[in-house]
């Protein structure tokens, strides 16, 4: 991912989660912010899809179970980074 | 009885197993022996009659303690995890608890002069046995559930409301000690209590699943053999657009339920066509009902697709008009309710309870026709509720909330059909003069997110330059639901 996607990433992040740029670490994770439930996760899911114009299989989307996951995930889905 | 009791009057010395899943399994002896242990302490330590806050996530703790307060005559309040750390603890001003047993995970939600109680406080060692004898309509639990007002309201559910709905429930599901239920549905909601109480009573067992995504549960249902999915309506809508549930087939699975809102009859016609060897029911019910009040046959359902169906055993449903008479085939009226099923009233609220309980019929405010052969197919709501995600939200909150932050002259929520969601929320909003829409609607986004639960965010915020008013000047919601799906809105 370049830098842009990263940023775009992280924006979403930072959004649905409600938090600052400092509190997003590749070890924020789903169910120890209190924000990132279920239904928040499927938020996410959604607005990666949209903004990256992919589609997330099954097990990717239960795999993202933190920010770096999700990262790396992504990354494989963005088949050439410009 | 005590309804804790009977549930286990045929199982309790079973070795077979009633919960698995990935983190926890319990057998049947194990689960009796802590409830016999931990319901003599809670007597022996805190009397009976009390009331205790009870938040956990799906769980043993759950489980554990729910059984265990009912069981020692004392009166667990279920309210549901998500809930802010400041409307607990009012609504726990309103009430009298003496303890609160919390998951060590939101024990961060902890209110100030009510001692808690986590997974590590409860006992180990045997007490003296001082539990009370209890009667069916002493109170067994508080059940709260969002109201239209915004404020949640206290549902009294008696034991023999409960051991009612459980003997019904497992009579017309046809459930047996082979039964295995896919539990997604949370404890705190009648509907997944449900699922507790009747796979105890017939020596069943459930498989709990707390995944990050829903779409995880069609492989567990394979490897934990479950016959049964009980689901809202975005449970299934999410995993027909977001997993290959109508691709699959399923060794186990025996049947679905569905409840807690309307589930569009094109979903259910997918799940009946993609999974012919899977019963599908369309079941309908409230809190105030213990859980439970009328089911459709899966036979029937092609026949009656959108009807709830008809009165489950022991509960007389009717669709009364306004002169309080049944309705003809066609007309519209209000569901009506009777049988031991039917709440005590309202905790702390006899006005509340006056206007909803008559002549011992509780009275849903679900707007519903019949048709030639009594089936009854649910057309509305008079009360202001929004269901989102298998949740209860008030508009009324989420107005407030929005109606004070900056650039906001007026504002209406309102719910839109959602592909995921069920109904989305909706916020309609009219800028005060001057202000920009986008910045208006950054912080409207921004500031949802922060003070709400993810289920109460609006999905949508939608401009508009005037409100439809109704002949009463108020605002027409009818309206804007309308305007809304005929497609006049500018998405998010």
């Amino acid at each position: 991912m370049n830098e842009d996607q990263i940023k775009t990433l992280r924006a979403i992040f930072r959004e649905e989660l409600s938090i600052s740029e400092e509190e997003l670490v590749d070890s924020t994770a789903y169910n120890e912010l209190e924000a990132w439930d279920s239904l928040t996760h499927l938020k996410i899911v959604s607005r990666i899809e949209e903004a990256f114009s992919i589609e997330l299989e099954v097990d990717d989307i239960i795999g993202m179970e933190n920010f770096g996951k999700a990262k790396a995930i992504v990354g494989r889905y963005i088949v050439s980074p410009s | 009885m005590n309804f804790v009791e009977f549930l286990f009057a045929s199982s309790r010395e079973s070795e077979g197993c009633f919960i698995t899943g990935a983190k926890e399994r319990l057998s049947y002896r194990e689960l009796y022996e802590r409830v016999e242990r931990t319901s003599k302490w809670i007597s022996w330590r805190y009397g009976s009659g009390k009331e205790f806050l009870l938040l956990a996530d799906n769980s043993v703790f759950f489980v554990v303690s729910y059984l265990s307060l009912m069981r020692s005559g004392n009166i667990p309040l279920l309210v549901e995890t998500r809930v802010g750390k400041e409307e607990l603890a009012a609504l726990m001003s309103s009430c009298r608890p003496v303890g609160a047993f919390m998951q060590q995970r939101l024990s961060t939600k902890a209110v100030s002069g009510i001692p808690t109680l986590t997974e590590a406080d409860l006992p180990e060692e045997d007490v003296e046995d001082l539990r009370p004898h209890v009667r069916s309509d002493d109170l067994a639990t508080v059940v709260f559930t969002s109201g239209s007002t915004g404020t949640k309201k206290g549902v009294m559910i008696t034991h023999g409301n409960l051991i009612a709905n459980t003997t019904s429930i497992i009579q017309y599901l046809e459930l047996t000690s082979r039964d295995r239920m896919m539990v997604v549905l949370p404890f705190y909601y009648c509907y997944g209590a449900s699922l507790l109480h009747t796979h105890l009573r017939v020596g069943g067992s459930l498989t709990i699943s707390n995944s990050i995504f829903l779409g995880a549960i069609l492989d567990e249902i394979e490897k934990y053999q479950c016959t049964g999915l009980a689901g809202v309506p975005s449970t299934y809508q999410i995993l027909i657009n977001r997993s290959d549930l109508l691709q699959r087939r399923f060794s186990s699975l025996r049947y679905m339920t569905q409840a807690g809102g309307k589930l569009e009859p094109r979903y259910i016609q997918m799940i009946v066509d993609s999974l012919p060897e899977v019963r599908f029911f369309v079941m309908y019910g409230a809190t105030e009902a213990t859980a439970r009040m009328s089911y459709l046959p899966p036979e029937m359902i092609r026949a009656r697709m959108a009807s709830i169906g008809k009165g489950i055993p022991g509960v007389h449903l009717e669709v009364l008009g306004e002169d309080g008479r049944p309705v003809m085939p066609g007309e519209t009226g209000e569901i009506v309710a009777a049988g031991d099923n039917i709440m005590k009233g309202y905790y702390g609220d006899d006005e509340g309870t006056v206007a909803v309980l008559k002549d011992g019929r509780y009275h849903t405010g679900d707007l519903a026709t019949v048709d030639e052969d009594g089936y009854i197919y649910v057309v509305g709501r008079s009360k202001d509720i929004i269901k989102c995600a298998g949740y209860r939200v008030s508009p009324y909150e989420i107005e407030n909330l929005i109606a004070s932050m900056e650039g906001v002259d007026t504002v209406a929520v309102v719910s839109t059909p959602d592909e995921i969601l069920g109904e989305a929320i909706v916020a309609v909003v009219r800028c005060r003069d001057g202000s920009e829409e986008e910045a208006v609607r950054t912080t409207i986004q921004r500031e949802c997110r922060r003070s709400l639960p993810s289920y109460k965010n609006p999905s949508y915020v939608v401009f508009l330059e005037e409100m439809p008013l109704n002949s009463s000047n108020k605002i027409d919601k009818v309206r804007l639901r309308q305007m809304l799906v005929e497609g006049e809105r500018d998405v998010r």
